[in-house]
Parts: C-alpha cells; structure tokens; sequence
C-alpha cells in the first residue's frame, strides 16, 4: 500500500488542484517548471497536518501578490485588506484543498482513516517551513493569479521508493 | 479547554527539566481566535476526539538558548529546527498522554521568518505565556 499512496498523489495532485482553482478561481491550471522565486518578500504558507493509519502534512506556498488576486476571486471580486481576513480566506483555500485531497486518499485506500487538522496560516518574510523527518512530493502550479506551490509528505512513506521520475 | 492547558503546561515543565531547564507560567489569554507569532514556531496538529492545534512560538533568545543546550550551538540552523520539532513532539506527546481523550497527533512543522504573523482557528483559543530562564515562551492551542 505504500507505494501505492505516493503513485496515487502523483497522479491525484494535478487534477485535485485544477479541480479546486476551475471551481473557485475560474483559472486554468499548468504544472509550472519554474518555482516561486527565491526572495524575502512576504509569502503565505498555509499547513494542513494528516494523521490517521499513517500521519503527514500538506504544505501550500503562494507570493503575497499572489495570494493579493487568489483571495479578490474567492471574495466575488472585493480586495481582502486585513491580514487576518486574508489569513482567515486562505485558511479556508486550504480546507478546500485538503477537504478534496483527503476524501479522494481514503476512497482510494480503504483502512487508512486520515483525518485533517484545521488549517495554519503563516505569513512572514524569509519564511521557512521544515517537517524533519518526512520525505515530500513538491509540484509548482501556474494559475491565472500566479505560481503555487503544493508540498506533500507522510510520515514513512518514501517516494523515491516507488517514482520511476523522481 | 483549560484541562488541556494544564496538561500541556505540565508536560512542557516536565520535559524541559530533562535538559536542565525551568519554566515558569506568565499568563493565561483566551481570545476569539488563535493567533501569535515569534520568530521560530512549531506547529503539531491533532485530530481524534477532538481536532485542533498546538503552536510552540519562540523568539530568537529562547530559541537560541534552548539550542545551545539541545545541540551546543546558539545557531538556528537545521540541526536546531529539527531539535525544536522533537522537544515539542515530546511536549505534545506527554500532553495527550495526560487527556481522557484520544488524540492522534501529526508530525510537526518547524516555521520561522521575520514579521511572522499566523492565524489557527477562528474558535476560542489560549495562549499560555510562559518565561524560561528570563527569556519569554508561548504555547497557543485550539481545540475545536
């Protein structure tokens, strides 16, 4: 089942993420080569912790400006000014994503019962996030709004065990 | 709510006289929503009978003097991370060992930067200020 878990998020992840940003960003998705850049500025790094039969962590990235175009679509077009609406907006992004990831994971592999956490926000400058430990499968995506970056990993679970590309 | 707090608090004197270290408790905030921010943070979720959040937030000072005790080095790099994400880890760990309820919890993420500002939960939350030899430390959890 391991190795089933990391082929499953490889092929799953892509369509996951299209399906959430077609549905509430009206945006078409690319998987982008290019990641997000490496600057100081302030980004938005939203956590979703896994844990069930086996236990990890979704990881999605995003600029500020970015964020700044995903959250005006989510918010019917209105500006989301406060950092705390923004955190608030973004944390729901996140359930969003997780709710869709999560669902399609237990369909798929019977027994293995995860559950998510409720979404952390961070945003800060030179952010930096680390789950020692645990192996991930990165993908940047290229929107409408611009470059997200979705970062998966569960615990035990090594993906180049089973990634005939990675 | 403040069950949990109390074990956390236990648990975090507990497992910090393990490396020679006392803790004492500050204050106690319940606001409206979970928020804080320092400059190195390690988030551990939970999911079970109750689904929520625990945020260890240090700043530099406490972060570099827990280090130096931890790995011998002041330096945040990411020996030190890692070393955070297993104290808090044991800390969370010894917390729900304490509870009544059953809690899974997930692996911890080790998050730092500058101007951090991070939001939980939009429940009830408390933030649990605590002063580790001088230097400040605040554990925030949410339960929902």
């Amino acid at each position: 089942m391991r190795d089933g878990i990391y082929e499953f998020i490889e092929d799953y992840l892509s369509d996951m993420f299209a399906s959430v940003t077609g549905d509430i960003f009206n945006s078409t998705l690319t998987e982008s080569a290019i990641g997000l850049s490496e600057t100081s500025d302030r980004r938005f790094v939203i956590i979703l912790g896994l844990a069930g039969q086996y236990k990890g962590r979704i990881i999605l990235e995003t600029s500020s400006n970015t964020s700044d175009t995903l959250l005006q679509r989510m918010n019917f077009g209105e500006p989301v000014s406060t950092l705390q609406e923004q955190n608030l907006f973004l944390g729901e992004l996140g359930n969003m994503v997780g709710g869709k990831f999560i669902t399609a994971l237990n369909n798929s592999f019977r027994g293995l019962e995860l559950r998510l956490t409720p979404p952390i926000v961070f945003s800060g400058e030179n952010l930096s996030v680390i789950t020692p430990e645990i192996e991930s499968i990165v993908r940047h995506f290229s929107t409408d709004c611009g470059v997200v970056r979705i970062d998966i990993g569960i615990e035990g679970v090594k993906p180049w065990l089973n990634l005939e590309n990675f | 709510m403040v069950e949990f707090g109390e074990f956390l608090s236990v648990a975090l004197k507990d497992t910090l006289s393990m490396f020679g270290l006392s803790v004492e408790r500050n204050s106690t905030i319940v606001s409206e929503t979970l928020s804080s921010s320092g400059d190195v943070n390690v988030v551990i979720g939970f999911t079970g009978d109750v689904r929520g959040s625990i945020v260890i937030a240090l700043p530099k000072e406490t972060a570099s003097a827990i280090s130096a005790i931890m790995i011998g080095s002041e330096e945040i790099n990411l020996m030190a991370k890692s070393a955070f994400a297993e104290l808090s880890n044991m800390i969370a760990g010894s917390a729900i060992s304490k509870s009544p309820r059953f809690m899974n919890l997930t692996p911890p993420s080790v998050v730092t930067g500058e101007n951090i500002f991070l939001m939980i939960s939009r429940v009830k939350s408390t933030n649990m200020e605590f002063n580790l030899n001088g230097s400040p430390l605040t554990i925030a959890f949410a339960l929902e």
